[in-house]
């Protein structure tokens, strides 16, 4: 679909990317040198940004546009129109812009939506405010929000040889466009999307991130390329001075560049220090590049954003690059809105005796959630386990369960127990105490979690028990030490994964990150009728079934 | 956001709801509350649709646009655009949309996407769709729809408010058409009457939703209508979204509404969120046999806070008969764990 | 309206049987004083007097005379 506008302004642009920096050859060791050295060549990707643990997009979005619209000076009021184009919004009921434009103090007079789009978003967020802006009275301005965070590998997640790639590829960022309709100013545009290659980037609910790398790749070489050259033959009739890709890796570009006879000088790049940033990534070329730019004056920019979907967009505009911000760094991340992306943020938890690191774990991953902790056991530990909380309210009790009774009002929607160093009796009497003393909720779940045994009955005889004694819903979940870690088709990289595993935090510490996983599910409302259940974590990812 | 839209005119609409109708009456026994009985009452939603097994907004969507471009015969690769508005994706990525555009076999030349929008979606996915259109000249697909509704042991008194359905409406530029106005407004600072959290826990102040229906969106009713040098009896027939009787009423009478001029929807089929609005013109045409040109005045409001208005002039004989169907698409099973 | 008239107008938005309300009730108490309740009466209050009653103001109310008070005579 091709289209013009002769009043749409890109007034402005500004990017912020976090400061941690991952160097790729820092990674020789982990990964393997052949391997690094082999995809730092094919990418080109030779550093990238990573979001520390709570950054979201909006953070990195936020300062972004903060910093814009001081430097343009537009007046708030004028502002009509906020769209949020990223795969990771803050919430996902309402849409997280409405929240932002409150936040911007953009009035109630605006519009604000979040969009589902990856690498094309700022391209098809152009093109729709564009259009959107038609009915607009001239000098209404609007602002697109795109990007989408990448984080630093957090201990506990499962690696794969495809994360091994996405690590050194993808980097965090967020980007803020100023748009104003402004007669005089010429937006040319086009787009395509091929739903019949929906599933060639897709992720589900539940499920990690997943890519069909050659269907991507397919469609970047021919059909964006196809796209790009037919834009070039009946649209662009005035010069271009800069062609400007979203950050797809070296490999990719270069084709693409050579199909539609441009050379090096012709494109700007961000990739070799940013990695792929997704929607963010063509306004954060053009920030990287901006001294450059400012060589020439205005400049005409073709840009070209092309993925999930699978879908592209090409935007051909003017713009003042003294209106193209350099890019910007921060870590900051705004938390007041926990309810909202917290899961668990008003289920009361309460583990006990959590004393070995798969508890340990177990209880930072829930934290993470924003799970409204109490943990039960002894002082050092739990102390030292609460300083690396990000939420500060976790209760802490570490004398006597009378003693915590007495203390607390609470009543715990969930209680979890690691069965592996605790005494059957022993438990036993503490959820006797607890049902006694009215401190679990009527919905109430009791969390085993243990070690496999021979049969399964005896855990279910146990499991009857506590139930009948506390008229809660019990449920299990039983791991195998050895078989946690593994995808099948590991094959002889397992020394990349142990060198890995030995850098982060805990030595020898297996990753349970489906079994956290399972114990988030059987605490949250949607398992709600989730009672004597035993959920095994066995080999396989496709047998974890809820 | 303001204004006004020229050159476009709603060529078709249908809706589609599940075949699984829920009868809230069986629910008195099982919630045990002494109030759902008063509850239904006063909400006025006896009974509302609700998917089964793994039947999801977009099939229910695809389901009415198929019929649709299929009754209007328009070619698969004259849509320039598909634009999904819901808060029940298939997916986390891609937007739905492009499963959509998929099993409609839409031709590549074509701007997909979703937009996350509720209760106001229809007039948000409208000021949208048809500002793209006017430049594009073209033909356009307008879905709606939700499918978050639940039946069965985890059902409570929220939950029986809520309905699922889906609506197409198909789109043209033309030119000789009343210009459509709206009107779009949102505020966050609120977002705390209404929400859901990351895994469907569902928040809601019913007294503070209330009371901004009662005063925000009727405020803003009035404003719209004299604002265009109108009176409330200018407009045919008004359609408001659909959250349940008393706030429905409370904003008719806020407003000076005769209660024929509002068409309803939420008794049979629930709070059906972004689906809402054109569910319900759908519904009073099919009650009131409506016919020929009328002026309708569509109103969205709800989470977020949104709420938006738009004014059109419709031919109620493009508004189709409600589709019933269970259809579920089998594509997007393909990798589910 | 007089104090009597509230406290019928209370019974019948509560749907209980006349009587059964007195000025020192105890809202916490009634069963029937719920969400559905304190919409009626939101409804009535708008309707009425224009008055806002929002969901601080409710929360404050312990007793049926608490709520006489906030309607205006």
């Amino acid at each position: 679909m091709n289209g013009e506008y002769s009043n749409i302004k890109i007034a402005g642009v500004a990017s912020a990317v976090p400061s941690y920096v991952m160097n790729s050859m820092d990674y020789l060791e982990i990964f393997g040198k052949r391997r690094v050295t082999k995809q730092v060549k094919m990418t080109g990707v030779e550093r990238c940004h990573k979001s520390l643990r709570y950054q979201k997009t909006s953070d990195l979005c936020m300062r972004a546009v903060r910093e814009l619209l001081t430097h343009m000076k537009w007046d708030l009021t004028e502002i009509k129109i906020l769209v949020f184009c990223t795969q990771n919004p803050d919430y996902h009921i309402p849409s997280t812009a409405i929240d932002l434009a409150d936040r911007l103090g953009l009035g109630k007079d605006c519009m604000a939506y979040d969009v589902c789009l990856g690498c094309q978003a700022f391209d098809l967020g152009v093109q729709t405010i564009a259009g959107l802006l038609q009915s607009q009275p001239n000098g209404t301005k609007a602002i697109l929000l795109t990007g989408d965070v990448a984080s630093v590998l957090a201990s506990g997640s499962v690696l794969t040889k495809e994360d091994v790639v996405n690590q050194l590829m993808f980097g965090s960022g967020g980007a803020a466009v100023a748009i104003e309709k402004e007669p005089g100013n010429r937006l040319a545009f086009r787009n395509y999307s091929d739903g019949n290659k929906w599933d060639a980037i897709l992720k589900y609910h539940d499920s990690p991130s997943m890519m069909d790398g050659n269907k991507v790749l397919d469609f970047a070489l021919d059909d964006v390329a196809e796209n790009m050259i037919r834009f070039q033959k009946e649209v662009l009739g005035d010069a271009v001075d800069y062609y400007c890709f979203s950050q797809a890796q070296k490999l990719i570009l270069d084709n693409i560049a050579d199909t539609c006879g441009l050379t090096e000088e012709d494109t700007l790049i961000s990739y070799d220090e940013y990695g792929d940033t997704s929607g963010a990534g063509i306004p954060i070329t053009l920030c990287h590049n901006r001294d450059k730019l400012a060589r020439k004056g205005k400049v005409n920019i073709c840009s070209c954003g092309f993925g999930v979907g699978l879908s592209m967009g090409i935007t051909y505009f003017e713009i003042d690059p003294l209106n193209i911000l350099p890019v910007i760094e921060t870590d900051e991340h705004f938390d007041e809105h926990r309810k909202h992306v917290g899961l668990l943020h008003e289920h009361a938890i309460l583990m006990i005796e959590p004393s070995n690191d798969l508890a340990e774990m177990l209880v930072r991953q829930l934290d993470r959630v924003g799970g409204n902790l109490s943990l039960y056991g002894e002082k050092e530990s739990l102390e030292k386990l609460k300083s690396q909380f990000f939420w500060k309210d976790c209760e802490l009790f570490t004398d006597s369960f009378e003693k915590m009774a007495e203390c607390t009002g609470k009543k715990f929607h969930s209680v979890v127990i690691d069965m592996m160093d605790n005494d059957p009796e022993k438990i036993k009497k503490q959820i006797q105490f607890l049902s006694d003393k009215r401190m679990l909720e009527k919905s109430c779940c009791i969390v085993l979690v243990t070690v496999r045994e021979e049969t399964d009955d005896g855990l279910r005889e146990f499991m009857n028990c506590l139930a009948d004694q506390s008229g809660c819903r019990v449920n299990s979940v039983i791991y195998v030490p050895e078989s946690l870690d593994i995808y099948p088709d590991i094959g002889d990289s397992t020394e990349w994964l142990e060198r890995q595993i030995r850098m982060t935090e805990n030595q020898d510490m297996i990753r349970p990150f489906f079994l956290s996983a399972a114990v988030n599910r059987l605490l949250s409302k949607e398992f709600l009728a989730a009672d004597r259940s035993i959920i095994h974590i066995s080999d396989t990812v496709s047998q974890l079934k809820l | 956001m303001q204004g006004e839209i020229e050159h476009i005119s709603i060529e078709g609409i249908i809706s589609a709801v599940p075949e699984n109708e829920v009868c809230n009456d069986d629910y008195v026994a099982k919630i045990e509350n002494r109030r759902v009985k008063k509850q239904i009452l006063l909400t006025g939603i006896d009974r509302r649709r609700v998917t089964i097994g793994e039947q999801k907004a977009s099939d229910l969507a695809v389901v009415a646009a198929d019929r649709l471009l299929n009754h209007l015969k328009w070619e698969r690769s004259e849509i320039d655009v598909i634009i999904f508005v819901t808060q029940s994706p298939d997916l986390v990525r891609p937007s739905t949309a492009f499963l959509i555009q998929d099993r409609l076999g839409i031709s590549k030349d074509c701007m997909v996407y979703d937009i996350n929008q509720g209760c106001a979606g229809y007039i948000v996915g409208l000021t949208t769709i048809c500002s793209i259109l006017q430049v594009t000249r073209g033909k356009g697909l307008l879905l709606v729809g939700e499918s978050n509704a639940i039946d069965g042991e985890e059902v409570d008194r929220n939950a029986l408010l809520e309905g699922d359905a889906a609506a197409a409406t198909a789109l043209q530029y033309q030119e000789d058409t009343t210009p459509m106005k709206f009107i779009n407004h949102c505020d966050g600072s609120r977002a705390n009457y209404l929400y859901k959290t990351l895994n469907n826990f569902a928040y809601m102040d019913g007294n503070a939703v209330l009371l901004f229906g009662l005063s925000d969106v009727a405020d803003s009713v009035k404003k719209f209508i004299s604002d265009n040098g109108m009176d409330v009896a200018d407009i045919d027939y008004y359609v408001f979204h659909q959250a349940q009787k008393m706030i429905v009423d409370g904003i008719a009478q806020e407003v000076g509404i005769p209660e024929d001029r509002c068409l309803n929807s939420c008794q049979l089929f629930g709070n059906t969120s972004s689906a809402s609005v054109p569910l319900t013109i759908c519904l009073g045409k099919e009650k009131r046999k409506l016919t020929g040109r009328k002026k309708l005045l569509l109103c969205g409001y709800g989470i977020g806070l949104t709420w938006g208005i738009i004014m059109l002039d419709m031919d109620m004989d493009v508004v189709f008969p409600i589709m019933e169907s269970n259809y579920t698409f089998e594509d997007r099973k393909k990798f589910y764990l | 309206m007089s104090l009597q008239e509230k406290i019928e107008l209370l019974e019948e938005i509560m749907d209980v049987e006349e009587g059964t309300l007195a000025e020192d009730t105890i809202l916490d108490e009634v069963e029937e004083w719920d969400s559905l309740s304190t919409l009626s009466l939101t409804v009535e209050m708008k309707k009425r007097y224009e008055l806002k009653l929002t969901t601080e103001t409710i929360k404050g109310f312990k007793t049926v005379g608490d709520v006489c008070l906030f309607i205006p005579d």
